[in-house]
């Protein structure tokens, strides 16, 4: 048994990342080595504050790139939605009477329909 | 699994058996039962687990109550983890909130500690803090980091046990 690198896994381990085999063996390791149990309760001591929202932005600061460009593209699709469906409520608002009139419930429910060919439109574009 | 010759004689066996189905299980029975939104049978399997896993150490463990209580709990939450992971992979499970092996810190001086960590985490290289973001944060193994970090797993490890030290340290420093 290696004991000189089953004390690196405390860290892994408080974190609840290793795999349940890892785990296993190391819980054996713990059983005798009083260092890894010193550190296993200072390390506990503050695992849970990195759960914390500031905490996790902070972490994610290193974080890949590609999941950010999925993310601004999905932006910018949804972006050409709302622009269309407001385009369209307009038109609807206007047809259906004055500025002060409530828009009937049927007439939202088109709007919608017809916001959606506008917006499939929209990507081909 | 470490087959080792037994040292301890059948009296001691027989004492550790006491201690852990006398003094225990109902100790960790209700400890358990928090952290698996009170089902019932899970937290008698991960109690039962635990008991186990406690018995195939015996040849390692300390006696020592302090020590044994704080080993059992320590496991049943790694247990409970375990489960709660393969869970979430099973998609028409009802969601959970992730149990810690840690405990919840005290709430009062939680905000300024919070302030202190993310301070400390902005500091530490990239290297140890994706380390950190892949594994915690997303939920991820750390082999499964590794594949997608591509490096060893080893070095995963070692990354997540610098980054927890440059964490404490930090954190003694200012208090
Ligand atoms: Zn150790």
């Amino acid at each position: 048994m290696e004991i000189g690198t089953r004390h690196d896994d405390v860290a892994a381990y408080v974190l609840g990342v290793l795999g349940r085999e890892d785990a296993e063996g190391f819980e054996q390791h713990l059983a005798r080595c009083g260092q890894c149990q010193l550190e296993l309760d200072e390390f506990r001591s503050f695992t849970p504050l990195l759960r914390d929202p500031s905490a996790r932005a902070a972490l994610s600061m290193s974080a890949r790139q590609p999941v950010c460009k999925v993310t601004r593209s999905i932006l910018y699709v949804a972006a050409g939605f709302v622009v269309a469906i407001a385009a369209v409520l307009s038109v609807v608002q206007s047809l259906a009477g004055g500025p002060g009139e409530p828009v009937e419930v049927s007439s939202v429910d088109q709007a919608g329909g017809i916001g959606y060919q506008q917006a499939s439109l929209f990507e081909h574009v | 699994m470490g087959n080792m010759a037994r040292a301890t004689g059948a009296h001691e066996d027989e004492e550790l058996l006491t201690l852990l189905y006398g003094q225990f299980q109902r100790m960790l029975f209700s400890q358990v039962l928090c952290l698996t939104n009170y089902d019932r049978q899970w937290t008698e399997d991960v109690v039962q687990e635990t008991l186990i896993r406690a018995w195939q150490n015996s040849d390692n463990l300390v006696r020592e109550p302090g020590m044994l209580r704080g080993w059992l709990s320590t496991v049943a939450k790694r247990i409970v983890i375990d489960g709660w992971r393969s869970k979430q992979a099973r998609p028409q499970e009802v969601e959970l909130t992730r149990p810690d092996i840690a405990e919840s810190p005290d709430e009062t001086d939680q905000t300024l500690s919070v302030m202190v960590i993310t301070d400390v985490i902005r500091q530490l290289s990239d290297d140890h803090r994706s380390a950190i973001y892949e594994t915690y944060v997303l939920g991820r193994t750390v082999k499964e980091a590794a594949v997608v970090l591509g490096v060893p797993e080893g070095t995963v490890k070692s990354r997540l046990y610098k980054a927890m030290h440059t964490i404490r340290r930090a954190l003694q420093d200012r208090s």
